[in-house]
C-alpha cells in the first residue's frame, strides 16, 4: 500500500492535472452559486469533458467541481439568502444576517477558509484510514441508515429556534410533504389529490428557494421605507482576522469529524452532514443564542461538514464499488469510462492511479483555497447594489432557479406556495429547518424502514436488538439524547428569562 | 415540550388563547383530515400473483407520520398557554401587508405569463414593477435594468449552459 502511496503521489504532480482542477474547481464555484443549479446537474453536464482527458487528469477535474460546487452554494446563501445547493441550507441560517450586518465578506471567507480546511482534513483521514472506513461503510445496512436519520432528525429538531414541540411538528410536516407523490418502495402514488404535476412528487430545489428565499424578499418588502433609507455599504465589510478564525477553529474541528463520519456513511451526503454540523455547534455554544442572528461559527460548522464529506465518500465507492449518493454515482461512470473498476480488485490492480486521484483531491485544496479567495470580491460586490434593484434581482434569479431545475413552469408554483408556507411559519416562530430535513430524508426513512421490515420477516424487536447493535444503540441514544437537549434548552431559556428580568428587557422568544 | 419556568408569574396557564393555540388547532384539524383521507389518497398496493411487490403497505408510513403529527399537535395544544413567543404578525403595518401581497401577487402573475410571454418580456416586466414599487425613480436605471438582466441571464443561461428556456417569438 505504501509503494502504491508514493507511486501514486508522483503521478499526481502534472501540470495538466493542477490546470484541469483549476477549471473544474472555478466551473464548480459558478454553478454551485446559480440556483436551481445542483452540482449534480454540473457534474453530469460536464462529464463527457472528462471522457477525452487522461483518468488522472478527468477524474480530478470532476473532484474539482465536486468541490468547488459545494462552496459555491454557500454564496448566494450568505449574499441573498438562496441556498445554492442543498448542503447549503444551513448556512442560510447566519449568513443573511452577516450580510444585513455589512459582514458579508467576512461571511464567505470564513466559508471558503472552513471548507478547505474540512476537506483538506477528511482527504488527509481518508488516505490514512480507507480501509477501516471502508469495514464501517460495509457494516451498516438499511436498519442502520434509518436509526441514524431518525437520530439525525431528532437532534436536528431539538437544536431548532422555538419550542422543541414546534421542531418536531415541522419534522412531521416535512415527513408529510415527502410522502407527496410516489411511495419509494412501491411506487404508488400518495397525496396526489388527483392532481397529475404531483405524481412526480414535490421537487426539492423549488422547495428551497422558496421556503428560504421569497421569505426573506416579503420581510425586505415590509422594511421597504427603512430599506431605501438605510446607506449602503461602501464596501463588502471587513476581511475575516486570525483570531475571529481561531475562535471558530473548535467549531471547525468537531464539523469536520462529523461530516468525516457522515461521509463514509453511503446515502447520507452533504446536507445532513452541515445540518448536523450546525445543530453540534448550536448545542455545544456557551451563548447558543447568537445562532441565526449573524453568528460566525454557524457558517463555519455547516461549510466544514459539508466539504469534510468530500474524502471519506469516495471510500464506499473505491473499496467497495458502493455510490453513496448522486455525486459519486455520477463519478462511478466517470471511474467505469476511463476503465477503473471500483470495488475490492482496484487497490490491487490499480493501486497507483487511486492514489494518485486521493492525493490530487488534497492537492486541489490549496487550488480551492487560492481560486475562491480570489471569487469572494466579485461576488461580494453584490451587497453593493441598491436594494430597489437587488431585490428584483434576486427574485429572477431564484424564480429562474426554480424554473430549470426541471424546466416545469408549475415548479414556480410548489415556489411561491413554500415561499408562503415560510414566511407563515417565520411570523408565528416555527423554525423551518426541520420540516426542509424531514423532506429531504424522509423518502430515505421510509425506504430503510421497509427494507428492514422485509429482512426482518415479521420478527422486528429481535431482529433490530438481537442481530442489529449498532441500529439497537442508534435507537436507544434517540431518547435519551432528545431528553438532554431539550433538557438544556429549558435551562438555557431560564438562564435568558432571568438575565432578561434582571436587565428590564423582554426576553427573546425560543 | 416547554420549561414551566418561563411562565410568568400569576398567568392562568392552560386557559389562554393565543395564537400558539390556534395554530394547534389548525395543525391538528389538518393532521385529522389528512388520516382520514388516507385510504382514498394512498393507491392500492401493486400485487403480482396475489402477493404484494413492496412487501410493506404503502399506508404504513403516511399513517404513522400523520399519527405522530396529530399527537404532536395535541400535545402542542395543551402546551402552548405557556410559550411566551410574540406572533410577530401582529407587528406588520397594514401598509406593509399590502405590499407583501402586491409583490406576492406580481410573482404569481410572472409564474403564470412566463410560458406564454417568454423569459425576457415576461423577466422585464417583472423587474420594472418591482422596481417601481420598491421606490426606485431613477427610470433610465429602471428600465436599463429590466431589459439588460433578463437579456443577459437568458443568453448566458441557454447559450453557455445550454438550459431551456421559454422563448418569445423574437427570442
Amino acid at each position: 500500500m505504501w509503494d502504491f502511496f508514493i507511486e501514486g503521489a508522483q503521478l499526481a504532480l502534472r501540470l495538466d492535472t493542477f490546470m484541469m482542477m483549476s477549471v473544474g474547481l472555478l466551473l464548480g464555484i459558478l454553478v454551485g452559486a446559480l440556483p436551481g443549479f445542483t452540482t449534480t446537474m454540473a457534474l453530469a453536464i460536464l462529464l463527457p469533458i472528462s471522457f477525452f482527458l487522461d483518468p488522472l487528469v478527468g477524474i480530478p477535474f470532476l473532484i474539482g467541481i465536486t468541490k468547488g460546487g459545494i462552496f459555491g452554494g454557500s454564496i448566494p446563501a450568505i449574499l441573498v439568502s438562496i441556498p445554492g445547493t442543498g448542503a447549503s441550507v444551513a448556512t442560510t441560517f447566519d449568513g443573511p444576517a452577516l450580510t444585513k450586518k455589512g459582514q458579508s465578506r467576512k461571511a464567505m471567507e470564513m466559508a471558503l477558509f472552513a471548507s478547505v480546511f474540512g476537506d483538506t482534513a477528511s482527504d488527509i483521514i481518508t488516505i490514512l484510514f480507507i480501509a477501516p472506513i471502508a469495514l464501517v461503510a460495509l457494516s451498516f445496512g438499511p436498519p442502520e441508515l434509518g436509526a441514524i436519520i431518525l437520530l439525525s432528525l431528532v437532534v436536528i429538531s431539538a437544536s431548532a429556534t422555538g419550542a422543541f414541540v414546534k421542531g418536531l411538528l415541522m419534522l412531521a410536516i416535512g415527513l408529510f410533504f415527502g410522502l407527496v407523490g410516489q411511495d419509494p418502495l412501491g411506487g404508488v402514488a400518495r397525496f396526489t389529490f388527483d392532481f397529475f404535476p404531483l405524481r412526480s412528487g414535490i421537487p426539492l430545489l423549488p422547495m428551497l428557494i422558496g421556503v428560504f428565499a421569497l421569505p426573506e424578499v416579503f420581510e425586505a418588502v415590509e422594511r421597504k421605507t427603512a430599506a431605501l433609507a438605510a446607506k449602503l455599504p461602501a464596501r463588502a465589510g471587513p476581511r475575516l482576522t486570525w483570531a475571529e478564525f481561531r475562535r471558530c477553529l473548535r467549531t471547525i474541528l468537531r464539523s469536520t469529524a462529523i461530516g468525516t463520519v457522515i461521509g463514509a456513511i453511503p446515502g447520507m451526503g452533504q446536507v445532513i452532514a452541515a445540518m448536523v454540523g450546525y445543530a453540534a455547534a448550536k448545542n455545544a455554544s456557551k451563548h447558543p443564542e447568537t445562532f441565526g442572528k449573524g453568528e460566525l461559527e454557524g457558517i463555519a460548522a455547516p461549510e466544514a461538514a459539508n466539504n469534510a464529506v468530500n474524502g471519506p465518500t469516495l471510500v464506499p465507492l473505491l473499496t467497495l464499488g458502493i455510490p453513496g449518493d448522486n455525486l459519486t454515482a455520477i463519478l462511478l461512470g466517470a471511474f467505469v469510462a476511463h476503465g477503473l473498476r471500483p470495488g475490492p480488485q482496484l487497490f490491487a490492480e490499480q493501486g497507483a492511479i487511486v492514489f494518485a486521484i486521493l492525493v490530487a483531491m488534497v492537492l486541489a485544496n490549496a487550488l480551492f483555497l487560492v481560486i475562491g479567495y480570489a471569487t469572494i470580491p466579485l461576488f461580494a460586490r453584490v451587497v453593493t447594489i441598491r436594494q430597489s434593484l437587488l431585490l428584483p434581482l434576486t427574485v429572477i434569479f431564484a424564480m429562474t432557479g426554480a424554473y430549470i431545475y426541471q424546466s416545469d413552469p408549475f415548479d414556480l408554483i410548489i415556489m411561491l406556495f413554500f415561499g408562503v408556507f415560510g414566511y407563515v411559519a417565520k411570523k408565528l416562530a416555527f423554525d423551518v429547518s426541520p420540516m426542509v430535513m424531514a423532506f429531504i430524508l424522509g423518502p430515505v426513512l421510509e425506504y430503510s424502514l421497509g427494507q428492514t421490515l422485509s429482512l426482518a420477516q415479521g420478527e422486528f424487536l429481535r431482529f433490530i436488538f438481537v442481530e442489529r447493535p449498532i441500529t439497537a444503540a442508534a435507537l436507544a441514544a434517540t431518547p435519551v439524547v432528545t431528553y438532554l437537549l431539550w433538557r438544556r434548552a429549558a435551562r438555557l431559556r431560564r438562564e435568558r428569562a432571568a438575565r432578561a428580568a434582571r436587565e428590564g428587557t423582554p426576553a427573546a422568544g425560543g | 415540550m416547554d420549561d414551566p419556568g418561563n411562565a410568568p408569574a400569576g398567568s392562568a396557564g392552560g386557559t389562554r388563547w393565543n395564537f400558539n393555540r390556534v395554530t394547534a388547532l389548525a395543525l391538528a384539524a389538518i393532521a385529522a383530515a389528512l388520516l382520514a383521507a388516507v385510504p382514498y389518497q394512498v393507491a392500492e398496493q401493486r400485487t403480482a400473483f396475489g402477493r404484494s411487490l413492496s412487501g410493506v403497505n404503502p399506508a404504513l408510513f403516511p399513517r404513522l407520520v400523520l399519527g405522530a403529527m396529530l399527537a404532536l399537535a395535541i400535545a402542542y395544544f395543551f402546551l402552548s398557554p405557556r410559550l411566551h413567543e410574540p406572533n410577530l404578525f401582529r407587528r406588520v403595518a397594514p401598509r406593509a401587508f399590502v405590499d407583501v401581497a402586491i409583490t406576492f401577487l406580481c410573482l404569481l402573475g410572472y409564474a403564470v405569463a412566463l410560458p406564454e410571454l417568454g423569459f425576457v418580456v415576461s423577466g422585464a416586466v417583472l423587474m420594472v414593477v418591482l422596481t417601481l414599487l420598491y421606490g426606485n425613480r431613477n427610470h433610465f436605471l429602471t428600465v436599463a435594468t429590466a431589459v439588460l438582466a433578463p437579456t443577459a441571464i437568458y443568453f448566458g443561461f441557454t447559450r453557455l449552459l445550454r438550459v431551456s428556456l421559454p422563448e418569445f417569438p423574437f427570442f
